[in-house]
């Protein structure tokens, strides 16, 4: 804009310089040439000039007005880019304060989820006595049935000595007879016992297991997100 | 239900994690067995890992011979002599620890999300039972140092979804991830 001024003025200037000089070249022929001749020729010099400078005047208005517009349309976007960056950074403020708050309760969340270790080394705790609890069970199975075994041996030998009796020791024989037939079934009962007692270690032990590991599963994965969390703070608080 | 090269891929990994552990140095071979063969020992080491698609049991049959004490002795660095039966059951039990501890870290590479428990002694006859666990997938191995059967190994995993995976996805997260130590 400012340059197209000076392209003008300087136009003007240039065809101004030119009739002015005109003009002096004219008068300087003297009495050759004819005064009012002279006098038209400046006159219509100065005409030229004064329009041209009217010109020249119009166009610079023309182009201030055009200048002013353009500066205070300039003006009013800056004023509204300015506003947006503050509702912008406004904004952004908010966000990282939520941001910072929600990572804070989710530290909190997980530290009191971490908490579990402990319910899991109860848990853990819990097996080690039922394991110990089996144990025990096993040694009385053990104990019982080697009685019920004695008690096998017995009722053989009774059943032996009444034999031996003859018919003074049939009421024996039928007395021995009928221990021994229990004392088989009190054996057969601790095998079935035992037996027992193995499938539940390994049932007690597997579930218990699965339980102590799965808390180790559970842990690790909130360790991860505590991890996860707390690089999303320092993200937000840088 | 677990696909057959989902079961081959646990196995793999099963033998990839124990054999170098169990060792210790010594030449170890891990062959898979029919399940009626007898067992090498009276004893049992349990340890279990989890996923929330899957749990897995490895149980390790061992007995108190010589053979076996005397390896164990030489596992952990120690005289057979000098071992009571409480370090012998010690050093059996940290075995498992150690070679279950890099069967999870295998499996971590397709399953991010595992645990595992401590080791348990139980009974060798506990694993006449292992039925009643109802598991998807089952296989017992032998595992033999320097050609002598030390131990036998049971594998059992019950599923709780579809599993199908291959052990090239294994490989390869293996030879790009860092190796988890603990």
């Amino acid at each position: 804009m400012f340059e197209f001024i000076l392209v003008v003025g300087g136009l003007v200037a240039g065809v101004l310089l030119s009739c002015i000089h005109r003009s002096r070249r004219d008068r300087n022929l003297g009495p050759m040439v004819p005064l009012a001749i002279a006098h038209l020729a400046e006159q219509s010099a100065r005409d030229e000039l004064q329009e041209t400078l009217q010109f020249q005047d119009a166009i610079t208005e023309q182009l201030q007005a055009q200048l002013e517009a353009v500066e205070s349309a300039r003006g009013c976007q800056l004023d509204q880019s300015a506003k947006a960056l503050d509702a912008l950074n406004d904004a952004l403020l908010s966000l990282k304060q939520h941001s910072g708050q929600g990572t804070r309760e989710m530290a909190d969340g997980v530290n009191q989820l971490l908490g579990l270790v402990k319910t899991f080394e109860r848990w853990h705790a819990d097996m080690n006595n039922l394991i110990t609890h089996n144990r025990n069970m096993h040694v009385k199975n053990d104990e019982f049935n080697r009685i019920v075994r004695q008690m096998v041996i017995v009722t053989l030998n009774a059943s032996i000595e009444a034999a031996r009796a003859g018919d003074m020791g049939r009421g024996f024989a039928v007395v021995a007879d009928e221990m021994r037939g229990l004392a088989g079934r009190a054996e057969t009962l601790s095998k079935d016992y035992r037996n027992s007692l193995y499938q539940n270690d390994l049932i007690t032990t597997n579930t218990f297991q699965d339980l102590q590991a799965g808390g180790k599963m559970i842990i690790g994965s909130l360790v991860g997100l505590e991890m996860v969390n707390r690089r999303l703070q320092s993200q937000v608080s840088s | 239900m677990i696909s057959p090269r989902a079961s081959q891929a646990f196995e793999q990994m099963l033998s990839n994690a124990l054999r170098p552990v169990m060792g210790g140095g010594v030449l170890c071979t891990m062959e898979p067995l029919s399940l009626a063969q007898p067992r090498p020992g009276t004893k049992l080491v349990a340890i279990t890992l989890s996923s929330y698609l899957f749990r897995m049991m490895v149980l390790i049959n061992f007995g108190n011979d010589t053979a076996t004490k005397q390896h164990m002795a030489q596992w952990s660095k120690t005289l057979a002599a000098d071992m009571s039966e409480r370090q012998f059951l010690d050093a059996i039990s940290e075995m498992a620890n150690r070679g279950c501890g890099a069967l999870s870290r295998s499996l971590s590479a397709v399953f991010p999300h595992i645990g595992m428990s401590t080791p348990n002694v139980l009974d060798w006859r506990c694993a006449e039972y292992l039925d009643a666990l109802r598991c998807g997938h089952r296989k017992q191995f032998a595992v033999a140092m320097d050609s002598t059967v030390m131990f036998h190994v049971d594998l059992c995993i019950c599923e709780y979804a579809d599993m199908d995976f291959t052990m090239n996805a294994v490989v390869e997260e293996e030879s790009t991830g860092e190796l988890e130590m603990f």
